[in-house]
């Protein structure tokens, strides 16, 4: 390494490196400075958006709360609209789902829970979704769809195995299937908690009543 | 070097210096260099650490709510908040994830709905403050929570709060649970069995069922009682230590002197010393006044400067010591009844004094109190005789832990002996539950003296096993009678129960129900229809009603009392909301939907806490 000995000769070291390497010094600060606004004009936008969301999502909780179907409705499209692909979208799918439902629009409900599980890729939704959708096709009598869809739920936990059970067997008490119906029932018993509803189911079939 | 550098950094190389040192903060962050030696989390869920302490906090919450439930299992409760904080942390962190937020706008509006805040309704800034402080918390840290809760629930209802029931399902609820059932039944009454209950099944039954023929495990001991009533007994005081007591608790026979006085006032104002004279002269002839005969208290009424008292002729109670001016005092205690003083200058001025009531002082003399003084010697010196005696009670049966005797020489006491008792109940001296305690200890059963165990505040006991029986099986003379009516009532219920099955076999030969019960005059009841939660027809025979959909297969009940029951399933009718009641089914819908909501959310979180990244310290079970 050089030593420089006085103050002129350091000055003017420091100029000829300055003179050679300004332009891409400047060029790298310039780069470096629209990275981190652009970066930070990204970011305030997305929050921004989240937070439009959440104010929305919150208005259609609020309404739904309040029985004010019309106006939940109309949240609920609208975030679908706006934020297409967020959480928010699928919550407000979710919701339209249970209003149509509610209404008795089942095919309906069948329409959107199908196009939402085309789109989602959240696994734990998927399965929640195609549940749901069972259920629904159990209503409109479409019990092999509906047995098929629930043979197809895969959830491994106690908690999912019960609702999954506790589905089938009803599609089996649809169909007819008393027998298969009651082995659903008490696979149901055995892996979720305690359930009156489904202690009636049971003794229906003529299984005693204890554990 | 240092030298060098601070030469230097006045310059470019300067700032320099300053970024490059500035950039590991930056990056890493201060804390970074900060937390070498710290805890170990006790979980982990993705970045998040929890400590113990974090858990402690979370259960002590738990515990607040719990307060008067009884005993709670600590470790239990520990592990629940462990797991309700992992859960909360999984779900703030996915709804995070998500790209949910709360918008501050929100947030407020929700603070200010929280009734703890408002007053008359209304939100109250002051009361929010002092609220917040009382709870040792500042108000974005409040913000903050609030906030992290709503953000939590804005993913929670996402699944709760989208479930539903369809029709079909609240339909087939119904179904069931108004479901009715026609049904026909006779009570087969309890059979009085015939044969007498024979010596060999009594042996029999004694043998096979050794558990229900325990006698408690009970210990008797032998006790030396030091009693402080059996000391004061003892003490024989002579004449003379009575009256030295006497003599010094003299104080508590004696009555002390009650003194009332009344008095007369001329003030004298301390600024005019040159009043002083005038005073005594108008002093002087007030007490002139009284020395002829006129009445005190209407001098002092008509002339005393002292208005207070002198609307009360002068009065002035009952004279403590120190209540007065010494001067004051002085002079009225040196009165007799009646008397009137001479002037006494005080700061007030002068007064003019009268003794207006005497009662002198009083002792009871020693005859008089000569029983009392001899119980309070007694007991003044029994408590000390009665501790040195334990002490010494407490040595002998330490020193000799293998007997009673030196012990009871020693004392003069008498060993003594209870009955047999429990570790639960006893009589006499094992009616303490210290007592029953040291007997069941393990050094007593070992055959060694016990410590000295205190009853109330002035009894003492030493304890020395007697007899100890471990719980044992009782011998059949004992039980005998307890087996014959246990078998008797055992072989009625069986008859019963024979005489059902018999009608049982009768009735799938072809009679029916009315058939049989005509034949042995059994009561039938029905055909009548119930429902699950009908109350007027035994619960065992509702239960049997809807245990199947077999129809008219006759089917044997078993009654709590003994009696037996069969009974016939005529027709199922299917329940159905009653086609006034939406509004029923709207409810039956509303919760149904919920529990539906809960399950699948539980099931939701059940498979994001399978999948999640979380750690939990194994030592936490």
């Amino acid at each position: 390494m050089e030593v420089y000995l006085t103050e002129e000769e350091r000055l003017e070291a420091l100029k000829r490196w300055w003179k050679a390497n300004a332009n891409s010094i400047v060029w790298g600060v310039a780069l470096g400075i629209a990275v981190i606004v652009g970066w930070g004009a990204w970011k305030r936008s997305q929050e921004e958006k989240a937070l439009l969301g959440g104010t929305l999502y919150q208005q259609l909780l609020d309404a739904v709360a309040n029985k004010q179907t019309e106006a939940a409705a109309q949240l609920g499209e609208r975030i679908g609209q706006q934020f297409p692909g967020s959480a928010y979208a699928t919550y407000g799918k979710l919701f339209l789902v249970r209003l149509k439902v509610e209404a008795g629009d089942l095919a309906g409900a069948k329409t959107l829970l199908q196009q939402l599980i085309a789109t989602t890729k959240d696994e734990k939704i998927l399965q929640i979704a195609r549940l749901r959708l069972a259920e629904i096709q159990l209503g409109l009598g479409e019990t092999e769809e509906a047995l098929r869809l629930a043979e197809s739920l895969t959830g491994s936990t106690p908690e999912s195995a019960a609702l999954r059970e506790e589905l089938k067997g009803d599609v089996y008490l649809a169909m007819n299937r008393p027998e298969e119906a009651r082995a659903a029932y008490l696979k149901a018993r055995r892996d979720g908690q305690p359930s009156p509803l489904l202690e009636l189911k049971l003794t229906d079939l003529g299984t005693p009543a204890t554990r | 070097m240092l030298q060098a550098i601070r030469d230097k950094a006045q310059g470019i190389f300067a700032w320099a210096m300053l970024i490059l040192v500035g950039i590991p903060f930056a990056f890493w962050g201060i804390n970074n260099y900060f937390d070498s030696g710290k805890e170990a989390p006790v979980a982990v869920v993705g970045d998040r650490d929890f400590f113990e302490r974090d858990v402690v906090q979370a259960y002590q919450q738990d515990l607040a709510n719990l307060v008067g439930l009884g005993d709670v299992d600590e470790k239990h409760l520990k592990r629940q908040a462990l797991e309700r904080l992992v859960r909360d942390e999984l779900i703030s962190q996915a709804a995070a994830g998500e790209g949910l937020a709360v918008p501050d706008s929100v947030v407020r509006a929700f603070i200010q709905t929280l009734p703890y805040f408002q007053t008359d309704g209304k939100f109250d800034k002051d009361k929010y403050n002092v609220m917040l402080s009382a709870q040792g918390m500042s108000s974005p840290v409040f913000v903050e929570q609030v906030k992290r809760a709503l953000l939590m629930e804005q993913f929670q209802r996402g699944i709760t709060d989208t479930a539903f029931v369809t029709r079909q399902e609240v339909e087939a609820f119904f179904r069931l649970k108004n479901q009715e059932r026609e049904i026909e039944f006779v009570t087969v009454p309890l059979a009085k069995a015939d044969e007498e209950v024979s010596e060999s099944s009594i042996d029999e039954y004694y043998r096979s069922h050794p558990d229900e023929f325990q006698s408690p495990e009970t210990v008797s001991v032998n006790y030396l009682l030091l009693s402080l009533d059996d000391v004061a007994k003892e003490v024989k005081p002579t004449e003379e230590e009575l009256r030295n007591f006497y003599e010094e608790q003299k104080a508590g026979f004696t009555t002390e002197e009650r003194r009332k006085v009344s008095h007369i006032l001329v003030t004298v104002d301390p600024a005019k010393p040159e009043d002083e004279a005038a005073a005594l002269a108008k002093i002087r002839q007030i007490r002139e006044r009284l020395l002829k005969g006129e009445d005190f208290a209407k001098l002092a009424k008509e002339t005393s400067d002292d208005r207070v008292s002198a609307e009360k002729g002068g009065d002035l109670g009952v004279v403590t010591k120190g209540g007065m001016e010494p001067n004051f005092e002085k002079a009225a205690l040196a009165l007799s009844q009646g008397e009137v003083s001479e002037p006494v200058r005080t700061s007030f001025g002068y007064h003019l004094i009268k003794v207006t009531e005497l009662t002198p002082a009083t002792t009871k003399p020693y005859e008089q109190v000569k029983d009392e003084v001899a119980a309070g010697f007694r007991r003044n010196a029994a408590e000390n005789r009665f501790y040195d005696l334990g002490q010494k009670l407490t040595e002998f049966a330490f020193e000799h832990p293998d007997t009673l005797e030196p012990a009871a020489r020693a004392l003069g006491l008498k060993v003594e002996e209870t009955g047999p008792f429990t570790r639960e109940s006893g009589e006499g001296i094992s009616a303490d539950e210290g007592v029953r305690k040291a007997a069941f200890s393990e050094e007593v059963l070992g055959g060694k003296n016990s410590d000295v165990v205190e009853i109330g505040a002035d009894k003492v006991v030493v304890l020395r096993l007697k007899e100890h029986r471990p719980a044992e099986t009782m011998s059949l003379a004992e039980v005998r009678e307890r087996i014959v009516s246990l078998l008797r009532d055992r072989a009625t219920r069986q008859k019963t129960e024979a005489l059902a099955e018999a009608a049982l076999k009768e009735m799938g030969e072809g009679k029916t129900l009315g058939d049989v019960a005509k034949a042995h005059n059994w009561k039938v009841t029905g055909p009548l229809t119930v429902r699950r939660d009908a109350s007027g027809v035994a619960a065992a025979v509702v239960n049997a009603a809807f245990g199947t959909r077999e129809l008219n297969r006759p089917i044997r009940v078993a009654l709590e009392n003994g009696d037996q029951a069969i009974l016939r399933i005529a027709a199922i009718k299917e329940g159905e909301a009653a086609p006034e009641a939406e509004k029923d089914m709207e409810t039956v819908r509303q919760s149904l939907a919920r529990v539906a909501g809960q399950r699948e959310f539980a099931a939701f979180m059940a498979e994001m806490r399978r999948s999640a990244d979380v750690y939990i310290k194994p030592d936490q079970d």
